[in-house]
C-alpha cells in the first residue's frame, strides 16, 4: 500500500465521524451523507498531490466536503424542480379545495380542535401522526418547512440554498402547512 | 364605498392564513398587520389555524432535533465499505 493511501486512511479514522456529522447536519439524509463522506475521501486521494502539508488535513477535508454539499444542493434543486412538479401541482389543487369559492374555510361540523389538546407536543400519537404527514409532503415542501431547523439559517440564507425567492418561500410554507394541518385533522379523529 | 372599504380590510381565510405564515418569514407591512388582526378577531377558524401553525413548528423542531441526535455517527459496516473504496482507488 502506498504512503498516500496510508495517510488518507489515517485521516479517515480520525475525521470521518466529524465529517459525517457535518454532512448529516447539512443534508439530513444518512444515505446522502455517507456518499458525500466517501466522495470526499476519494477526492482527497485523487487530489492528494495538491494537498499542502502546511495546511491542516481536517481543514482541507472539510473544504472538500463543503464543495460536495454545495454541488449536492445544486443538483438536488434542479432535479427537484422537475420531479416534484407533478406532486406539487396535485397537492396545490388539494390545498385549494380546503377553501370555498370565496377562499374561506370549507367548514364542516366536526372541526378537529387538536390545538386545544393538553400538552399535545408530548403526545406520542401526535408525534407519529405528524411524522407520517411530513413524509407525505412533496419533497421540496418538506425541505422548505424543515430547513429552518435543519440548517440553523435565516430565511434569506435558506432561500438562497433552496433557490426560491422569499415570497415564493412563505407561499410554499403556507401550502405545506395547510396540507399538514388537513392531514393531522384527518388522522387525529381516529 | 362601504363595499370597497370592506374589500380592502377584509381578507379571505386563504389570504389570512397566508399572512400568518408570511409573518414568520419576512414580517408584515402595517397594512397587512391590520388586515390580519381584523380577520383573526372575526374568524375563529383562522385563530385556530394560527395556534395549530405554531404547534406544528414546535413539533417540527423537536422531530428534526431528535433525528439529528439519533443518527450522528457512521456505522462500522459503512466505514469498512468506504475504507475499501479508498484502498481500491488510484
Amino acid at each position: 500500500m502506498s504512503k498516500m493511501h496510508e495517510i488518507v486512511e489515517k485521516w479517515f479514522h480520525e475525521y470521518s465521524d466529524d465529517l459525517f456529522t457535518w454532512a448529516l447536519h447539512k443534508t439530513s439524509s444518512r444515505e446522502t451523507s455517507e456518499d458525500l463522506v466517501q466522495e470526499t475521501f476519494l477526492s482527497a486521494t485523487r487530489g492528494f498531490s495538491g494537498f499542502n502539508n502546511k495546511s491542516n488535513p481536517k481543514t482541507w477535508l472539510f473544504a472538500i466536503l463543503n464543495n460536495k454539499i454545495i454541488d449536492y444542493y445544486r443538483l438536488k434543486t434542479k432535479s427537484l424542480q422537475v420531479d416534484d412538479h407533478r406532486a406539487e401541482y396535485k397537492t396545490q389543487n388539494l390545498t385549494a379545495s380546503f377553501f370555498d369559492a370565496d377562499h374561506n374555510w370549507e367548514l364542516n361540523d366536526d372541526a378537529v380542535l387538536w390545538e386545544e389538546e393538553f400538552h399535545i407536543l408530548d403526545n406520542a400519537d401526535f408525534r407519529v401522526i405528524m411524522t407520517n404527514c411530513i413524509q407525505d409532503l412533496p419533497e421540496n415542501w418538506r425541505l422548505a418547512i424543515m430547513s429552518k431547523y435543519l440548517l440553523d439559517k435565516n430565511a434569506e440564507q435558506i432561500c438562497q440554498e433552496i433557490k426560491v425567492t422569499q415570497s415564493n418561500y412563505w407561499q410554499i410554507i403556507h401550502r405545506a402547512k395547510l396540507t399538514l394541518k388537513k392531514c393531522i385533522d384527518q388522522k387525529w379523529k381516529f | 364605498m362601504l363595499k370597497r372599504m370592506m374589500n380592502v380590510l377584509v381578507l379571505s381565510c386563504k389570504e389570512a392564513t397566508g399572512l400568518v405564515e408570511k409573518k414568520q418569514v419576512t414580517g408584515l407591512s402595517l397594512r397587512e398587520k391590520a388586515q390580519l388582526k381584523i380577520h383573526l378577531w372575526m374568524c375563529s377558524a383562522c385563530r385556530s389555524y394560527e395556534k395549530q401553525s405554531r404547534l406544528m413548528d414546535r413539533m417540527l423542531e423537536r422531530i428534526v432535533k431528535s433525528t439529528k441526535e439519533e443518527l450522528q455517527r457512521l456505522d462500522d459496516s459503512s466505514k469498512r465499505k468506504i475504507l475499501q473504496r479508498i484502498k481500491d482507488s488510484n
